[in-house]
């Protein structure tokens, strides 16, 4: 066994076995997408279009206001038939644009040109990435270019790439490793060049030996980079964790991957990035991971952004005893109340699962796992302790706003406590008084 | 079949929302305190052997009041009852371990009552408990009945005579009927060990496997113990190096601080005798597995769980060495839960990127 590289730490049953071997299956086009306007970190977007205008697959819907920010583009071509709020999977009402499915399938005129990355500045590429809307895939959603765009104060002189995918049921990432192994490198190299450095990390955890060789191969014959093999460990692919395991640096608290020097981009968003900057092919599609114990058929798909919930259940089969629906993965995901919220750019994957949401909960018990297994070093219990009678002040004191809400104190622990619910809670609370003072 | 969800807009009832994580370890507080019942029951089963079936009575009796007891609580108080959650169990069980084979009904049902009500449930219940409840009942029990529990002498099987195993069941819950003799720590047998040349009350194998030696029901061996011990280990309830720092400083303190005089013959003991009798007799392997690794009672983090055993180890070691009490290990434990706290106050993890 080797060794863990980072702290804490817990080890959930991978659940990957259903659709590691599965793969990437176009799924068939939705009647009518609903793109929202905020599918990133940062301002939301402006709408580019009006209802009954047509669209082009690949045409702008959503103009990005502001430096974090980025576009939104039509992921099918049709006719724009309202642009109003509709339920977002992150919650409530966000407006959107509802495009019905026309005849054609066909790119816009400006889309899927094949570019020559040798003629391109780092900022010609910077500005590409921007244009397609690209966004980290991960989950996160924050926009690539500005990751892309450290300060000259801060250099930097490693990129990572995050192929660790260490929340359970996922395969997508796995899957675009395997199947699309050129592109992805091609998208690292492309934002190797943007960073200008010459180190480039591709951390892979150990229970996908065939993506870890496909990338080897790939990857070791340049000069500086290498593929670490990393032990199974959730949450390894937590930026923080991933630079610590894989550099043995520690971003300081409160600050960013680029204050310890590295960069961390996620395998889907250099696939994402190499078709954006080498074929302009703007973000209108990911894979998605459909799977779970409550799911007939689990699978892979290559889905467009905007396709309702409902496409994918379907398409995936569902059993009577389905009682949950997540977005993401299961130990960070959202909990979703309806089917028609629609995939946006940072939906990893759908989980079908059965049973209902833990809720009963008692006292802690001082066993001291939420402890053990904290990746931040914080301590969960007594955050609990104080979250949990509201002492909101005396939380922030417990280092709080630390938390990277991984929740693996809440999976370890034995008196069932919603932990990193009420970390959640806290924050905003803290956050609300911080304002009006 | 996917066909028959109803997959409309107004389902939000149909499927259960909650935050994250959505999958949850299967360990619960009643599936690890009954793991601890199970790593106790060689010690339960050695005890039925060395004393006979009066030591599986009283265990019986000591869990079954215990569990009553918090269910007659919790239901005066209007209280959830969590009475059957294992750790109630647990309690009773070790109530009964720390006490003498020739323990009363009294002692037992008092030690729990003590324990649960005084020593857990006035503080909150399971995991608001400053002490170790069966330590509570035990330091109550050792003030109130001073002759039974005064450690220098005490029944083992033989002491009992009998041959009549199923006789025993009924038989000598008085006190008084057993024959009692010098349990290890008491200063009789402690001198036949630094008498190098005489002979021991007690061999160190006598010590490891339990047999002939008097003891409270549960403390006699240090081979059913380990063995309870390891299986926590291996199930992660427990942190190896806490009995491990725990014993090892008992062993170390009473290899390096000199017992003052040479044996009866002039001579001095081989210099490993009295640390490695002094590591198993008495209480300190029970209290070093089963205790000074109580998590409600210890301190959280790793390192604060070092300084808990260290701590434990150099009182124990103390009050064996220096007070005028053979045993020292409840009371050791008992003074490191108060400081439980304040270590934890100042061994806190690091926080990442700090």
């Amino acid at each position: 066994m080797m060794a863990r590289r980072f702290r804490g730490g817990t080890h959930p049953d991978d659940r990957k076995a259903p659709t590691a071997g599965r793969p990437v299956q176009p799924l068939e086009l939705p009647a009518e997408v609903v793109l929202p306007l905020a599918q990133h970190i940062g301002a939301p977007c402006e709408a580019a279009v009006e209802k009954g205008d047509t669209v082009h697959k690949g045409d702008l819907v959503g103009k990005p206001k502001g430096f974090v920010s980025v576009p939104v583009h039509a992921s099918i071509g049709g006719t724009v038939k309202k642009v109003e709020p509709r339920p977002h999977p992150l919650g409530g009402m966000v407006p959107s644009v509802a495009i019905e499915r026309g005849e054609s399938d066909e790119w816009a005129s400006w889309c899927d040109k094949p570019q020559d990355p040798a003629d391109m500045s780092p900022e010609d590429i910077r500005k590409r990435l921007l244009g397609m809307g690209l966004v980290g895939l991960g989950g996160a959603t924050f926009p690539t270019h500005v990751k892309l765009s450290p300060p000259d104060d801060k250099p930097i002189d490693t990129l990572v790439i995050n192929g660790v995918e260490c929340e359970p049921y996922l395969t997508s990432d796995h899957r675009l490793m395997l199947e699309h192994t050129d592109a992805v490198v091609d998208g690292i190299e492309l934002i190797r060049k943007v960073l200008g450095v010459e180190r480039v990390i591709v951390g892979i955890e150990a229970n996908k030996p065939d993506a870890i060789e496909a990338m080897r191969k790939k990857v070791e014959t340049r000069p500086g980079w290498s593929v670490d093999e990393l032990p199974v460990m959730y949450p390894q692919g937590g930026e923080k964790q991933l630079i610590k395991a894989t550099l043995g640096r520690e971003v300081p608290s409160g600050k960013l991957p680029m204050d310890a020097g590295v960069v961390v981009h996620n395998v889907g968003t250099c696939f994402a990035a190499a078709e954006a900057v080498l074929r302009n092919r703007p973000l209108i599609e990911r894979v998605v991971t459909v799977t779970g114990d409550a799911c007939e058929n689990p699978g892979n798909f290559l889905v467009r952004l905007g396709t309702p919930l409902s496409n994918l259940v379907e398409a995936a089969g569902v059993t009577q005893e389905l009682r949950r629906v997540i977005l993401g993965g299961p130990m960070m995901g959202l909990a979703q109340s309806r089917y028609d919220v629609p995939v946006i750019k940072g939906t990893s994957g759908v989980l079908l699962l059965t049973g209902d949401a833990q809720r009963a909960y008692r006292d802690c018990i001082r066993c001291g796992r939420c402890l053990d297994g904290c990746p931040a070093g914080l301590n969960p219990s007594l955050l609990s302790v104080q979250l949990e009678a509201r002492r909101y002040p005396d939380a922030a004191e417990t280092n709080m706003f630390d938390c990277i809400e991984c929740g693996v104190c809440t999976y370890v622990c034995p008196s069932k406590r919603p932990i990193v619910h009420w970390v959640k809670w806290g924050k905003g609370e803290v956050n609300k008084r911080r304002k009006k003072a | 079949m996917s066909s028959e969800i109803n997959m409309s807009t107004s389902t939000a009832e149909a499927l259960a929302v909650s935050t994250s994580p959505h999958i949850r370890d299967e360990a619960t507080v009643g599936s690890i305190m009954w793991k601890v019942v199970l790593a106790l029951s060689p010690a339960l089963m050695g005890a039925v052997y060395f004393f006979g079936y009066r030591a599986l009575m009283l265990a019986v009796i000591s869990m079954g009041a215990a569990i009553a007891i918090e269910t007659l609580w919790e239901w005066l108080t209007k209280r959830p009852v969590t009475a059957y959650d294992g750790s109630a169990a647990v309690t009773g069980l070790l109530v009964a371990f720390v006490l003498p084979a020739n323990a009363s009904l009294g002692m037992i049902v008092t030690a729990n009552l003590v324990g649960l009500v005084v020593g857990k449930h006035l503080f909150g219940g399971l995991g608001n408990n400053v002490w170790n409840p069966a330590l509570i009942g035990r330091a109550w029990v050792h003030f109130c009945w001073p002759a039974e529990m005064n450690m220098s002498e005490w029944p083992t099987l033989a002491n009992y005579g009998a041959a009549d195993i199923g006789g025993r069941l009924t038989a000598n819950i008085a006190s008084a009927d057993a024959v009692t003799q010098a349990t290890p720590l008491n200063s009789k047998a402690i001198a036949t060990v630094l008498d190098g040349g005489g002979e021991r009350m007690y061999s160190l194998a006598e010590l490891f496997f339990g047999f002939n030696r008097p003891g409270c029901l549960g403390e006699t061996s240090v081979l059913l113990l380990a063995i309870g011990g390891a299986y926590l280990i291996s199930q992660k309830l427990i942190k190896w190096y806490v009995p491990l720092i725990y014993i090892g400083t008992v062993g170390l303190m009473t290899a390096l601080i000199p017992y003052g005089k040479a044996g009866v013959d002039g001579s001095w003991p081989a210099p490993w005798t009295m640390p490695v009798y002094q590591m198993m007799a008495g209480g300190l392997v029970i209290g070093a597995f089963y205790m000074a690794t109580d998590m409600v009672t210890t301190p959280l983090s790793r390192k604060g769980q070092v300084v808990f055993a260290l701590g434990c180890g150099v009182l124990t070691a103390s009050i064996r060495l220096f007070g005028g009490y053979p045993e020292g290990v409840a009371f050791s434990i008992l003074i490191m839960n108060s400081a439980v706290p304040l270590i934890d106050r100042y061994t806190q993890p690091r926080v990442y990127g700090t």
